[in-house]
């Protein structure tokens, strides 16, 4: 019990530092601050964990877990799943998900709602291009996955080994739509 | 506490293989249900197995039994709670993303390389907003009134989970989303 109580701890400090770290500055890779955030936390909890009493002062004898290193080693799986979560959700769900920005432009519409040729003009930018092409293939691009060769765009080793990860895992559950 | 958590990850296992041959055999219309309707099943069967199991699990050394049950049950839900997530966050990341869509779209067409018209017929702006509309009205997130979409009081909370995420942690544009 000790162990996942610093850990729910050493998470809202994650959340505070991630926050902190994203705001204080313009970061060129913002999964830097967050593993930066991540490392932070962990440290905390490892110091903090051996640093205490291992009732915490308060908590009853029902509430121990006899082995101190399973107690410790269950705190690192807690704190780490819950990271893993927060990382996806924030990052892939509320921050950059396609669906959930259309969602969103939808939601600010309000009662009115929004017609289809407005949502799409949206995604448009300013020279008639889709926004989808002006930042997810620079980005491609810039993480090494894909390379522009005139006007053709290629697959590096990268590129390929992750497209084939993602490729058998829609063919295994069966769900090869998306994207 | 290890007790749990074996069962949990055991029980996770046994989710993620039966929701595989589930979408094999027979898709259903709304997975995130499925998946969930499934995740519920295992919950009671997780304190089932718990209290008709004995505590050293046939393998467990006796120093790693001695886990007070209402903790380890209460501990292993979590864990089993948080596996779930993960998993989900897993499962939506790698079938949903567009970025990772892109890399699948060119390994699928059977070379490495793809013309960037090529690519932009394939990931047609107004194709991918109407089918994601379309996904977000069968989720009950959206609706269409008259010719315009507006939010259900659902879909109005989870923008406003994204919205609270974009005023904590940076601005879409800062992290290289749409919109």
């Amino acid at each position: 019990m000790k162990g996942i109580i610093i850990a729910l701890l050493g998470f809202l400090s994650v959340l505070l530092a991630s926050s902190l770290l994203l705001r204080a500055r313009s970061w060129e890779r913002h999964f830097i601050a967050l593993l930066l955030a991540f490392a932070v936390g962990l440290l905390a909890y490892v110091w903090i964990y051996f640093k205490t009493p291992y009732d915490l002062y308060w908590l009853p004898a029902g509430c121990l877990e006899p082995s101190r290193i399973v107690d410790f080693l269950n705190g690192v799986l807690f704190f780490c799943l819950m990271f893993h979560f927060f990382w996806d959700f924030v990052y892939a769900f509320a921050l950059t998900g396609f669906s959930t920005g259309i969602l969103v432009n939808v939601a600010l519409e309000g009662e009115r709602g929004i017609a289809l040729e407005r949502l799409i003009a949206r995604y448009l930018d300013c020279s008639g291009g889709d926004r989808i092409f002006s930042r997810r293939i620079p980005n491609l691009i810039r993480g090494g996955y894909l390379r522009q060769d005139g006007e053709v765009i290629v697959l590096t080793w990268k590129g390929r080994l992750l497209g084939i990860v993602v490729l058998a895992v829609k063919s295994l559950l069966n769900v090869r739509e998306g994207g | 506490m290890l007790k749990g958590m074996l069962i949990s990850i055991a029980l996770t296992i046994a989710w993620v293989m039966a929701h595989i041959i589930l979408f094999r055999l027979k898709r259903p219309g709304n997975l995130c249900a499925a998946m969930v309707i499934l995740f519920v099943l295992t919950v009671p069967l997780f304190i089932v197995v718990y209290v008709l199991t004995p505590a050293d699990l046939f393998i467990l050394p006796a120093a790693l039994s001695r886990t007070p049950p209402a903790l380890g049950v209460g501990n292993g839900l979590v864990v089993h709670g948080l596996l779930f997530l993960t998993y989900i966050a897993c499962f939506y990341y790698l079938t949903r993303a567009v970025t990772l869509g892109i890399l699948v779209e060119i390994l699928d067409r059977g070379g490495c390389a793809m013309n960037i018209e090529e690519m932009k017929a394939a990931y047609n702006i107004e194709h991918m907003v109407r089918y994601r509309l379309e996904a977000l009205e069968q989720a009950g997130l959206v609706r269409k009134a008259g010719g315009s979409y507006l939010c259900t009081p659902r879909g109005r909370r989870y923008a406003r989970i994204s919205l609270l995420c974009r005023r904590v942690f940076g601005s879409v544009d800062k992290w290289g989303g749409e919109g």
